[in-house]
């Protein structure tokens, strides 16, 4: 059975029509007629009020209510639990051991794909928080008070998410390249210091106040599920615009380093066996042959390559964001660069799905057969009659997903501008100069979408 | 290893950035187009 776990782009050729940089030709087209679509026809901002319409009390009582609340934490820590069990007791072969798969793929992917489309789902299942409520609660039974917790750094703002962010990145991808010390060990001890450290700044900060600014899976979830149809307000589930709740997202202070983190991670991912790869291994050489052994080398180049394109990507963007200073009457450029961040959110779940989307689908069979049924990987336990399959890689070919990934850049990209646009006309309430700030967020858009399309085609080739 | 092997594999990267390099060069284009209209007292041409 061919099963790679830490591959993350499966690197078939496809049988395309037309050679694949014509694609970021056609994308860019598309772009530029979008732009003058919204420029033409959308003259007065629609995403700043979220529209939001109530759902039915019954729903909000049933889905919001102190015993789903208690289920859905419960079932959060289990699975955290679980996770972390099979990693110390379980097999060390990644692909066949439930921690891997379930941290990396199941929550790391599925949490930001699903959250998209219907709200924070992580929010619910969340295990720290779930934990910390349940300390809360108990401190004040105890203490009949509440804790009294430290003020929040407001200057802080989400960098431990944006730092953290990068770390279970580089955790993944450059401590673990090639597997080297990347098994459900290692992964299980560094979900326990994670917790321990999250429950510790969970005690000084408060719960809910790290969950929204420090906490990394909070704060990463929580963007995506930002361009989602459904979020709580006041105890009440309701129904929003999709994508209005993002404008709203980036006024936390290190927010826009999320984001930036978000798709610099991706890139950096798809591009360390493609179009990094001759940089990383010069400059591993160049490193090795000062005298440390290969691993350190690989892991130092990685590491300053992955900065490399957080510093790069971050650039495209504030290059972008100093563009549009240049129109009469643009606010300073710190408004601008936090007024523009949550533009960015649509282009991270386009390079997440362009990126892992294949991964996703191929590793998910994976994960509700045979590691649902045997978690530990041992092969003693069966426990659903699921141990014995496999996972059918036919189930996609080289050009379906080819084609997903240029529709996902595509729309991702264009609702960027969407959004972008809406925004600019916020700031600028002349709509010429707001579609004039827009030409530098249209280079940004073009700039994103080519080159998450070469990053693809020198994967794929 | 042979790098110039890779040449052609690598060069690919022109035909993505060429995009990128055709709107930059028109907003440029139109910002300096622009400006000099300012400069001279002008209505710029849209």
């Amino acid at each position: 059975m061919k099963f790679l776990p830490l591959a993350h782009a499966l690197a078939s050729r496809q049988d395309l029509p037309v050679p694949a940089w014509l694609f970021a030709w056609g994308a860019s087209i598309v772009l530029v007629v979008s732009f003058f679509a919204l420029a033409a026809g959308w003259r007065s901002p629609r995403f700043e009020r979220l529209h939001e319409r109530p759902l039915g009390a019954v729903v909000s009582r049933v889905l919001l209510g102190l015993p789903a609340q208690v289920l859905c934490g419960a079932i959060g820590v289990f699975l955290l639990g679980l996770a972390v069990y099979a990693g110390l007791e379980g097999t060390e072969a990644p692909d066949r051991n439930f921690a891997l798969t379930f941290l990396f793929v199941t929550c790391w992917l599925g949490f930001p794909f699903f959250s998209a489309i219907f709200g924070d789902l992580f929010r619910p299942f969340n295990p720290w928080r779930a934990i910390g409520r349940v300390a809360g609660t108990g401190f004040r039974a105890i203490a009949g008070q509440r804790a009294a917790h430290a003020p929040y750094p407001e200057r802080l703002g989400r960098w431990p998410a944006a730092i953290g962010l990068l770390a279970v990145v580089w955790l993944e991808v450059v401590y673990g390249k090639g597997g080297v010390g990347f098994d459900p060990h290692t992964v299980a001890v560094a979900t326990l210091l994670y917790s321990t450290y999250t429950l510790a700044m969970m005690a000084v900060f408060g719960t809910e106040e790290w969950c929204e600014r420090g906490e990394v899976f909070s704060v990463y979830f929580g963007m995506f599920g930002r361009l989602g149809i459904f979020g709580t307000r006041d105890g009440r589930l309701e129904r929003r615009r999709p994508f209005s709740a993002a404008t709203t997202w980036a006024t936390i202070p290190g927010s826009a380093a999320v984001v930036i983190a978000s798709i610099s991670s991706t890139s950096f991912d798809g591009g360390q066996e493609g179009a990094f790869k001759d940089g990383i291994e010069n400059l591993t050489d160049w490193i090795e042959g000062l005298g440390f052994s290969l691993t350190t080398s690989l892991r130092l180049s990685g590491t300053v390559f992955m900065l490399l394109v957080f510093a790069g990507v971050g650039l495209i963007y504030l290059l972008g964001v100093r563009g549009m200073r240049t129109v009469p009457g643009a606010p300073s450029f710190a408004k601008l660069r936090v007024g523009f961040a949550h533009t960015l959110i649509p282009i991270a779940l386009a390079y997440l799905v362009a990126h892992y989307f294949s991964f996703f689908v191929f590793q998910e069979q994976a994960q509700f057969t045979f590691l649902l049924s045997d978690p530990l990987g041992t092969g003693t336990t069966d426990l659903f009659g699921t141990a014995a399959s496999g996972v059918d890689y036919t189930v996609l070919t080289a050009n379906t997903i080819w084609y997903v990934q240029v529709g996902a850049l595509l729309a991702g990209h264009v609702i960027g501008l969407m959004l972008a646009h809406d925004r600019a006309l916020v700031y600028w309430p002349d709509y010429r100069n707001a579609t004039a700030s827009q030409y530098w967020m249209l280079a940004v858009m073009v700039a994103f979408t080519c080159f998450g399309l070469y990053l693809l085609s020198v994967a794929n080739g | 290893m042979l790098p110039l092997a890779h040449a052609g594999h690598y060069a690919l990267w022109v035909f993505y950035a060429l995009p990128v390099f055709v709107v930059v060069g028109a907003i440029a284009r139109s910002a300096i187009l622009t400006r000099r209209a300012e400069r001279d007292g002008k209505t710029p041409e849209s």
